[in-house]
């Protein structure tokens, strides 16, 4: 195991950006349609569990990797020997990958519903990962470098959601808790997909300087995104009645077409092209994971399992053609998600309590 | 890192001749040349005869008049030992090593021997010093603070930087750069501030350079910038003195090169790039105004005609419906694509600078106000380019004028065209993905190893005081984080911002 | 040398295969009004209205087709049409009264579906025709930009509630709200708003009359700015301007069959009185005049509205916000026979520069 060079690694607070600019992603532009489903207008309630989830699952994810003392690549090999550990570690990339490929198709979608339906998908799929190749050959620090923009630039967007306070009905929130815990617990879990993207901090994690500072970091960056997530849904509630928000498959997109300036009559164009910015590190990030991986089990120089999986991003983003498949793509990755998160992390952390107790006694 | 023309042996310095072994076949050699001439003189008193040697328009007549034939021809000189005590020039020197003769020579100096084959000879210096006379700075004007700026001497340089630093902390480096031009190259930073590290790179990436002719520090700053093929220069290079001595202050290296009437300035940030040193003679809020002017001017200079294109390709939901009108008449009697018509335009504004660059300041000034006026308001009459565009790319052009670094300014002009493109290609989405080019460039860059978007990536908020904004030098206390100095502190800051209570 | 000549490839194959079907201002019709129309059975006309630009004024073209769905209305009008029709900058839609009657909904789907038409459309009701209303020519704007500032206008200082395509939208979906829309008419060269339409669902059932427009804006939204006069006896009346208008519910008793009350706070400042000297007496006078006039007018609206089982104030919201588990099923049963009273509150601020 090689230790990383500290010219290489990143400041603690930098865990900030890394956390909240993957998370926010794709997932914001629709979610709210999805929780509302189970859990009506009660569904903002799971937004914060769906957090508090996240947070248990960061701070386990933390354990378990201090105990390491490395990535979940050397976690895996400690915990589950080097053979069950490597596939787990595969298993990883396979994931990683599969975020990729979610996160370009669905902003293709995006774009070709709202902007442009003539564009062609392998055409952008490729210009975004040769952007990508360019940007992770750069290696960690630039990868970081685009989250911490990918934050900063769009955080004006924020503001945009004041112009919808005007059409604005908070009453329809009342009452509260007026759906069962199941249906509320429920809607917590169709969350996932939204909150996802801590977890590639298993890959960074030998990356960071001061471990212990950035847990404080890491754990914010969560806190003020469910913050952001669950004030954009209540937002939501508010604008559309019940039935129309399951009309709006993007509900974020349509609220901004209220949105409306001297200079720029209609905002949802500038909003989904600025997108990109905050599309361009769960890309970077998640093909960086992946290749760091494979290169840490299979010892292949990085480049070139980059340069292989954004060829293997491009061609399954053209092989899903329409809608359905993707929101199938997009449901699987939810709940391998899910079951990663709440399933895996905890199971793990267990294992590797134990193990780490044994050892200290032996 | 280091590839190009450093490090690897050209072949063309096999081909050259094989240096000269002894002094007699280097005077041989050097005879070739008709500007080179030996004289036979003879001493009246002790009877012994000189051969001196000189490179003639490299020395000065006078000197060798006055300074040494007088004394040569008047005293009674034996040895070369009496030639060195006798006259009365501060640079003698007595040698046999034929490379420091040939060396010494091409730098102005006479070479007097007492035998036409020996290899002993003394040299004595008699340069001829041709420079013209510090002016005022022409790039980087300022209305109020000093006016020198310099010229083509190292020396003269050196002294500028020197009477500003009376300090003997302040270093200077020298090295030797170029086979044929035998550059001398000054490197100069205060010991006990700069960082070592940083000093160290400056003298390996300088002494690595493999180059046979250095005529200027833009040669310099291009060799040694880390990323060759970026639009962006990688080092800073001013022609203020003053600039450069604040900078050392701050703990930065200067890099001064004979022949050059610009200093180079490492490591730098791109935030440097866009700031006047005129915005800290200026008082603190009216100077960070003026940053966040140009900051905009810049986006604005980049951006405006993509975002025209992209509006009037595809985006025409997005024009306020009052612009609509105005729009819509301006632009129907044109038969060119809004690409077309915006590239027409911008390639106009570039042609305009370019001849007015080109041609002597008198004629070029009124190719400008030609241009300008006339091209202009004719392109629009006949139909070619709509007077909004007019309105957009003059502009643009303006606010590219606004970056105070020249080659800033050149990059930033180059820098619409990929823009365009891209607006053309998937309008405002192309923008910006465009600038997510732009972005992983730019944080991809370095200077001399140094993150170049400091202090805004990686994010240090102390060494923000002095990059978007400027903040009063009593919250200056503090060298910027980012060039690690050794001594961080400049002065007490306690002292600085000690506050009177009323009345006191 | 190899990896240079193959981004040079890729990326020409992405500039070839990467470009996108333009809509160039100047090479595009934008439309900004539609208008829809009530033929027969299955059939609607439909009608586009055009800017014309030309020096310093806007023209009007209108461009007309008929055809069964609303979906490829565009497409029929596309037929007479020079360039491409675009209808991302649409400012009004309007639809007949007898289509209004039919219902709505089914016309409106390709507004509410195309990404390219924005929220804040504004949507009519025409008494007669709306083709005869587009056919007109209103002011040097453009008939477009005259009847969007005409809408806007009203909204915001005068008698109209606020209303675009999101907020019909909404109270459409909405179990416990129902829509209601501007209604106008053609007269000459302007357009006159009559009333607002009200809406069952998405089918038109009635309208507000122009002079009851004040009491019912005040009952589903709130003034910032209006202007009302009241009559206080013979020959006596005040003119109230600068009204600022706010409405509270409460409710209360069972939630199939609840007691509401509508409280209505009004301030205003005191713009002009016919008669004599103004005191704290006629200001009292005033204030109980108006309050009267207040509760009565607003009680006969809501009663109406009673009546035709409609609910555009939103009952049936505030009440689902006040109750767990409601029904909106079994609150709409009782909905006619609900008791609902209106409190009025009138507070005059100011009485000008002169006492």
């Amino acid at each position: 195991m090689q230790s990383i060079p500290e010219r290489l690694k990143i400041s603690p607070f930098l865990v900030f950006f890394t956390i909240s600019s993957m998370q926010i992603g794709i997932g914001i532009l629709g979610f709210q349609r999805v929780i509302a489903k189970s859990a009506g207008y009660d569904a903002w309630i799971s937004v914060i569990l769906a957090g508090i989830g996240a947070h248990l699952s960061l701070a386990m994810m933390y354990s378990i990797l201090q105990k390491a003392n490395g990535s979940i690549v050397e976690a895996n090999q400690q915990l589950f020997g080097k053979w069950i550990g490597n596939i787990l570690s595969i298993l990883l990339v396979l994931y990683y990958t599969g975020m990729v490929v979610a996160v370009l198709r669905t902003y293709i979608e995006v774009i070709q519903v709202w902007m442009f339906p003539d564009l062609e998908t392998w055409v952008f799929a490729t210009s975004f990962m040769l952007l990508t190749i360019y940007i992770v050959s750069g290696g960690f620090r630039v990868v970081v470098g685009v989250c911490f923009f990918s934050i900063i630039l769009p955080s004006y967007l924020i503001l945009t959601f004041f112009y919808t306070f005007e059409y604005a009905n908070f009453r329809m929130l009342l009452p509260i808790f007026d759906h069962s815990i199941f249906s509320i617990l429920k809607a917590a879990k169709d969350m996932t997909l939204t909150i996802l993207g801590f977890e590639t901090l298993l890959v960074y994690y030998p990356f960071i300087k001061n471990v212990e500072q950035s847990k404080k970091w890491a754990h914010f960056s969560v806190f003020s995104t469910t913050i952001i997530y669950a004030v954009i849904a209540v937002i939501t509630f508010a604008y559309f009645s019940e039935k129309q928000l399951q009309k709006h498959i993007w509900a974020t997109l349509s609220m901004w077409k209220i949105v409306e300036m001297p200079f720029i009559e209609r905002f949802e164009y500038l909003g989904i092209a600025n997108w990109t910015i905050i599309i361009l590190p769960n890309v970077c990030l998640a093909a960086w994971c992946s290749s760091r991986i494979v290169k840490q089990v299979a010892n292949i120089r990085q480049k070139y399992v980059l340069v292989a999986i954004a060829a293997i991003c491009v061609t399954s983003a053209c092989l899903l053609k329409n809608r359905n498949s993707i929101e199938l793509l997009n449901d699987v990755l939810g709940s391998i998600g899910f079951y990663f998160l709440y399933g895996f992390i905890p199971l793990t952390f267990i294992w590797s309590h134990i193990l780490h107790k044994v050892r200290k006694k032996a | 890192m280091f590839r190009g023309f450093r490090r690897d042996k050209t072949p063309n310095q096999r081909k050259e001749q094989r240096p000269a072994r002894t002094t007699w076949e280097l005077l041989r050699i050097l005879g070739q040349s008709m500007d080179f001439e030996t004289q036979v003189l003879k001493n009246p008193h002790s009877q012994q005869h000189f051969w001196i040697s000189y490179i003639l328009p490299l020395i000065d007549f006078e000197i060798v008049q006055k300074n040494i034939l007088s004394y040569l021809l008047y005293s009674p000189i034996q040895t070369l030992k009496d030639i060195e005590q006798a006259i009365p020039v501060e640079d003698v020197i007595v040698t046999s090593n034929v490379t420091i003769i040939e060396e010494k020579l091409h730098e102005g100096y006479v070479l007097i021997q007492l035998n036409e084959w020996a290899n002993e000879g003394v040299l004595i210096k008699a340069q001829r010093n041709v420079i013209r006379n510090i002016s005022i700075p022409e790039v980087e004007f300022s209305v109020v603070g000093p006016k020198e700026a310099f010229i083509e001497s190292l020396e003269t340089n050196l002294h500028l930087v020197r009477k500003r630093i009376p300090s003997n902390r302040l270093t200077i480096k020298m090295l030797k750069v170029g086979s044929l031009s035998k550059t001398s190259i000054a490197v100069l930073y205060i010991e006990g501030i700069a960082d070592e590290e940083n000093v160290n790179t400056v003298m390996q990436r300088i002494s690595d350079i493999e180059f046979d002719e250095v005529i200027d520090s833009s040669y310099i700053e291009q060799i040694i910038s880390d990323n060759h093929n970026s639009p962006f220069p990688q080092l800073l290079d001013t022609e203020r003195p003053d600039r450069v001595a604040s900078i050392l202050a701050e703990g930065k290296i200067a890099v001064i090169v004979d022949g050059s009437p610009h200093a180079l300035i490492v490591p730098t940030t791109l935030v440097e790039f866009f700031s006047s040193f005129e915005d800290y003679f200026l008082n603190w809020y009216i100077a960070s105004f003026f940053r966040l002017i140009r900051l905009f001017s810049v986006a604005f200079s980049i951006l405006i005609t993509p975002i025209y294109v992209a509006a009037l390709n595809y985006h025409y939901e997005m024009i306020p419906r009052d612009l609509l009108g105005t729009l819509v008449t301006s632009r129907r009697e044109i038969p060119l694509p809004p690409i077309l018509e915006a590239l027409f335009l911008e390639l106009t504004i570039e042609l305009l600078r370019e001849a007015g660059a080109r041609l002597p300041t008198k004629v070029g000034q009124t190719i400008g106000i030609v241009g300008g006026i006339v091209i202009g308001t004719a392109s629009v009459e006949a139909g070619l380019t709509s007077n909004v565009l007019l309105i957009l790319v003059a502009l643009a052009a303006l606010a590219s004028f606004t970056t105070p670094v020249y080659k800033m300014g050149n990059t930033i002009r180059l820098m619409r065209f990929p823009f365009l493109l891209f607006a053309e290609l998937w309008g405002l989405l192309g923008v910006v993905f465009c600038f997510c080019f732009l972005m992983g460039h730019l944080l991809r860059l370095t200077s001399l190893g140094r993150p170049f978007l400091e202090p805004i990536y990686p994010l240090r908020i102390a060494d923000l005081k002095d990059a978007l904004i400027r903040l009063p030098f009593s919250k200056q206390a503090r060298r910027p984080k980012q060039l690690r100095p050794e001594q961080p502190i400049r002065f007490s800051a306690k002292k600085a911002n000690k506050k009177k209570d009323i009345d006191e | 040398m190899n990896k240079w000549a193959s981004l040079l490839l890729v990326s020409f194959l992405i500039v070839t295969g990467g470009c996108v079907r333009k809509s160039i201002l100047d090479d595009i019709n934008t439309i900004t009004g539609l208008g829809y129309d009530y033929v027969a059975q299955n059939k609607i006309k439909g009608t586009g209205l055009v800017p014309v630009y030309g020096k310093g004024k806007i023209s009007n073209a209108t461009y007309t087709a008929t055809s069964t769905t609303s979906k490829d209305m565009i497409e029929e009008l596309q037929h007479e049409s020079s360039n491409p029709l675009a209808k991302g900058s649409l400012e009004v839609a309007l639809y007949g009264e007898r289509l209004a009657k039919k219902g709505l909904i089914e016309i409106m789907d390709t507004l509410r579906r195309d990404p390219r038409i924005g929220e804040r459309v504004y949507l009519a009701v025409v008494k007669g025709t709306a083709h005869e209303l587009l056919e007109g020519n209103y002011g040097k704007l453009g008939n477009g930009i005259y009847l969007s500032d005409l809408i806007q206008q009203n909204i915001e200082q005068r008698d109209i509630p606020k209303t675009n395509l999101h907020k019909f939208l909404y109270d459409y979906y909405s179990d416990g709200k129902d829509p209601f829309l501007p209604y106008m008419e053609r007269k000459g060269n302007k357009v006159k708003i009559l009333g607002i339409a009200l809406f069952d669902n998405d089918r038109m059932v009635d309208y507000i009359r122009q002079n009851e427009m004040f009491y019912f804006k005040i009952l589903v939204d709130r003034y910032t700015e209006g202007t009302h006069t009241i009559r206080i006896g013979r020959n006596e009346y005040a003119a109230i301007k600068s009204i600022v208008t706010d409405r509270n519910f409460s409710i209360s008793g069972p939630k199939e069959h609840p007691n509401i009350t509508v409280r209505i706070s009004i301030k205003g400042v005191l713009h002009e009185y016919s008669r004599g000297r103004y005191s704290k007496t006629t200001k009292q006078r005033i204030e109980q005049a108006f309050q009267k006039e207040l509760v009565k007018k607003s009680s006969k609206i809501i009663r109406e509205l009673q009546s035709y089982h409609i609910d555009p104030i939103g009952f049936g919201d505030e009440t689902k916000s006040r109750y767990r588990h409601f029904s909106y099923k079994n609150f709409y049963k009782n909905y006619p026979s609900l008791h609902i009273d209106v409190k009025a509150n009138v507070t005059i601020i100011d009485s000008g520069v002169v006492e």
